[in-house]
């Protein structure tokens, strides 16, 4: 048994010391916070860029109910259309004002000419500014004050709670959580699978493995490898989701609070984004956690030990295609059916797939989160799937033991079925 | 009767293939002796070493060390140097060896006490930090060495040491197998460049076909093998040698030669019948012949030895 740790100790130290794994640990969050950060920013930095529109308006008033703010100042145009056209400067555009937009209903459109591109948030601003000049001057048309606009400016919302469920989410956040956690599941096995499966090609390639047979028997070499680059995927997992707790905290922290600065559709948009997040993250219960653990391991360790036996029975990484497919396809497949699923979580094919233990670490995260998994079905299908992988370690290792001292031809399906059979 | 460090009885292994790989092998090998596993590649002496090194099981037979089953956890008792070598590219020497020996099952600490005093010894401590990759094949054989032999194996085996080595390392690696066997270490060689271990080992095993075509003594095993066939140096005419009854020259020189005589000849008749010759013999033996020779002769299905 010490041996066994003695690899998974070479194994997990090798990859967690990697240049490679520590970039990927502390730019995933920096990517996934961009994604987040990326909208807030976009829509609280229009002031940056400066922009001087010059108004031909052809209505009677539109253009005295505009607003200035954010950077941009209305001016009335000076000249005619041509000449202020050509005579904008960088920073200044010209915006005409149909007659059309004197009707009290419809969408209008209206034209601007600009010197250079304007920004995506400018551009949003100066849309959001034409909406409300417009509004104004439709009030003061039908005579609407003020405050009885605000009376028809309703708010409602839905709280849904379904009936004796523990969780409380809104579909969506509920969605978003299951399809994130999938989506997880997913990459870290085909990319840890993947890492195992190289690294049992490379230990054939170097020939060491003759030697490290001689010292330890092949299962404990491949659980091993198997067991401590799972070992490095869980530190890097826990890595991003203490990084990603950090960078929302300061996230919410900072445009939480203090978004009362900062008005107009958008901000509202990206305050909901950063709110939902929060939701979800608040929806990570330890019972959660522990689920996906136990998916995320147990999905892994049984593709881990395929993905071991594929590298045992090829030569080179080049010739591992052929026989990576088998392994790959079941773990696409609940990929391309996930939208299906989030939908009908207690469909036929949800509930078959959150037991099948070759998609189950995929699927049952979803469902848990979409709908109230019964918890004999929990049961069932983490026992099938602890059934699963011990299965696929079975076979796997009986591969394993006969592919690592294979070197030349490389073997076809029927001799790897001959070599899981053989006694 | 010495005593016998490792036995196989009647091992069996068969691979996909309908003939077996090893076909009711027995061997005896003594404890200490430098023993030869010869034969052609593919002889079945990888599938044999496997078998001992509990890489794989055999199909049927036993393997007994010191007259006891030989379970998975003698190997620590064991080193290996494969045919096929290799270590981890991108590992350091040190962390290497060290990595190798605990997996033999000894402790940290006692790991890296026997790496550093072979580094030392073979005065290579400046390596210690680099990485594999880093070295030059020569290098790389010499830690390679360490590795199979650090944990003072009592049995070491050695599948074709020697290929691929440069004549120092080859040297250096023979200093240490003596070294190793005047300690006590049994040592086996698996090679099919019999002519390399022919002054090595004490005893043979040839096999060919997954079958023991024989074992025995160096000594024992050549002369077993030997015919009537005496070689001569002398000075004076060589034609003289002709008068012998039933003679027939087999290689002439001027000063040497090469003579069968046929099977039953009486020696002591022989000697009487040189005697006679008018040439003045300084040296007048029977010929051993050497193992190459002894294999073709058995592979080639010739009169079994006595």
């Amino acid at each position: 048994m010490h041996k066994v740790w003695t690899i998974i100790e070479r194994e997990y130290l090798t990859r967690v010391k990697s240049k490679a794994f520590i970039l990927s640990t502390l730019l995933m969050p920096v990517l996934l916070g961009a994604l987040v950060l990326i909208p807030i920013l976009s829509a609280t930095h229009v002031g940056e860029q400066k922009l001087t529109v010059y108004v031909l308006d052809q209505t009677e008033g539109i253009g005295e109910e505009l607003k200035s703010g954010d950077g941009i100042t209305f001016l009335p145009a000076l000249y005619d259309e041509q000449i202020q056209k050509d005579s904008l400067k960088p920073g200044e555009a010209l915006l005409i004002i149909p007659k059309i937009f004197e009707n009290l209903s419809g969408r209008n459109t209206a034209p601007l000419a600009a010197n250079e591109k304007l920004s995506l948030g400018l551009k949003r601003s100066l849309t959001d500014r034409l909406k409300e000049g417009t509004r104004r001057f439709r009030m003061k048309r039908l005579g609407i004050s003020r405050e009885d606009f605000e009376l028809l400016n309703v708010g409602a919302e839905i709280d849904e709670t379904t009936v004796g469920a523990e969780e409380q989410l809104s579909a969506e956040v509920a969605s978003m959580v299951g399809y994130v956690m999938s989506m997880l599941i997913y990459f870290m096995l085909v990319f840890y699978g993947m890492f195992v499966m190289r690294g049992v090609i490379e230990e054939k390639a170097n020939r060491i493995v003759e030697v490290m047979a001689s010292s330890v028997k092949p299962f404990q070499l491949m659980m091993g490898k198997v067991i401590g680059i799972g070992a490095a995927g869980l530190t890097q997992f826990i890595a991003w989701i203490l990084l990603f707790l950090g960078i929302s905290t300061a996230v919410s922290l900072i445009f939480g609070g203090g978004g009362a600065s900062v008005s107009g559709a958008d901000m509202a948009q990206a305050r909901d984004q950063v709110e939902m997040i929060q939701q979800a993250l608040q929806a990570f219960n330890l019972k959660m956690i522990l689920l996906f653990l136990f998916y995320f391991l147990g999905g892994y360790l049984l593709y881990g030990s395929l993905f071991a036996a594929v590298g045992s029975a090829v030569d080179q990484e080049t010739d591992a295609q052929q026989f990576t497919w088998p392994v790959v396809m079941p773990l696409i497949i609940p990929m391309l059916v996930l939208a299906n699923i989030i939908q009908n979580p207690n469909g036929p094919l949800s509930v078959f797939m959150s037991h099948f233990p070759l998609f189950s670490s995929n699927v049952m995260m979803i469902r848990y989160t979409a709908t109230d998994v019964p918890a004999w079905e929990l049961a069932v299908s983490m026992l099938l799937l602890i059934g699963g992988f011990l299965g696929a370690t079975w076979v796997a290792a009986r591969v394993y033991r006969v592919g690592i001292l294979m070197y030349g031809k490389k073997p076809s399906f029927a001799e790897l079925f001959k070599w899981i059979f053989r006694s | 009767m010495t005593e016998n460090f490792l036995q196989l009885r009647n091992l069996t292994k068969r691979y996909s293939t309908a003939k077996p790989a090893v076909d009711g092998v027995s061997l005896s090998i003594p404890t200490g002796s430098i023993y030869g596993l010869l034969g052609p590649n593919g002889a079945g002496k990888t599938s044999l070493i496997r078998m001992i090194t509990c890489i794989t099981g055999p199909d049927s037979g036993e393997i007994l060390i010191k007259g006891k089953s030989l379970t998975p956890e003698d190997v620590v008792r064991i080193g290996y140097m494969p045919e096929e070598r290799g270590l981890y590219k991108k590992m350091k020497v040190f962390e290497q060896l060290v990595y190798l020996l605990r997996l033999k099952g000894l402790a940290r600490k006692e790991a890296e006490n026997k790496v550093k005093s072979w580094l030392d010894r073979l005065n290579i401590q400046d390596w210690a930090g680099k990485e594999i990759r880093e070295l030059s094949k020569g290098m790389q054989q010499k830690v390679q060495f360490i590795a199979t032999v650090a944990h003072e194996p009592e049995l070491l085996i050695l599948d074709e040491p020697f290929s691929g080595l440069d004549p120092i390392n080859t040297q250096l690696i023979e200093d240490e197998i003596r070294a190793l066997s005047a300690k006590g270490t049994t040592i086996i060689f698996s090679t099919h460049r019999m002519e390399q271990v022919e002054e090595l080992c004490d005893k043979i095993a040839l096999i060919n076909q997954g079958k023991v075509l024989l074992e025995d003594s160096l000594q024992q095993a050549r002369e077993s093998f030997v015919k009537n066939i005496f070689s001569f140096r002398f000075y004076g005419d060589g034609e003289e040698l002709r008068k012998i009854p039933g003679g027939k020259i087999l290689e002439m020189t001027p000063t040497e030669a090469l003579i069968e005589f046929p099977e039953g000849t009486d020696r002591r008749q022989l000697f009487r019948e040189i005697s006679k010759l008018d040439l003045e013999i300084i040296r007048f033996e029977l010929h051993l012949p050497r193992l190459q020779e002894i294999f073709i002769q058995l592979v080639k299905g010739s009169p079994a030895h006595a």
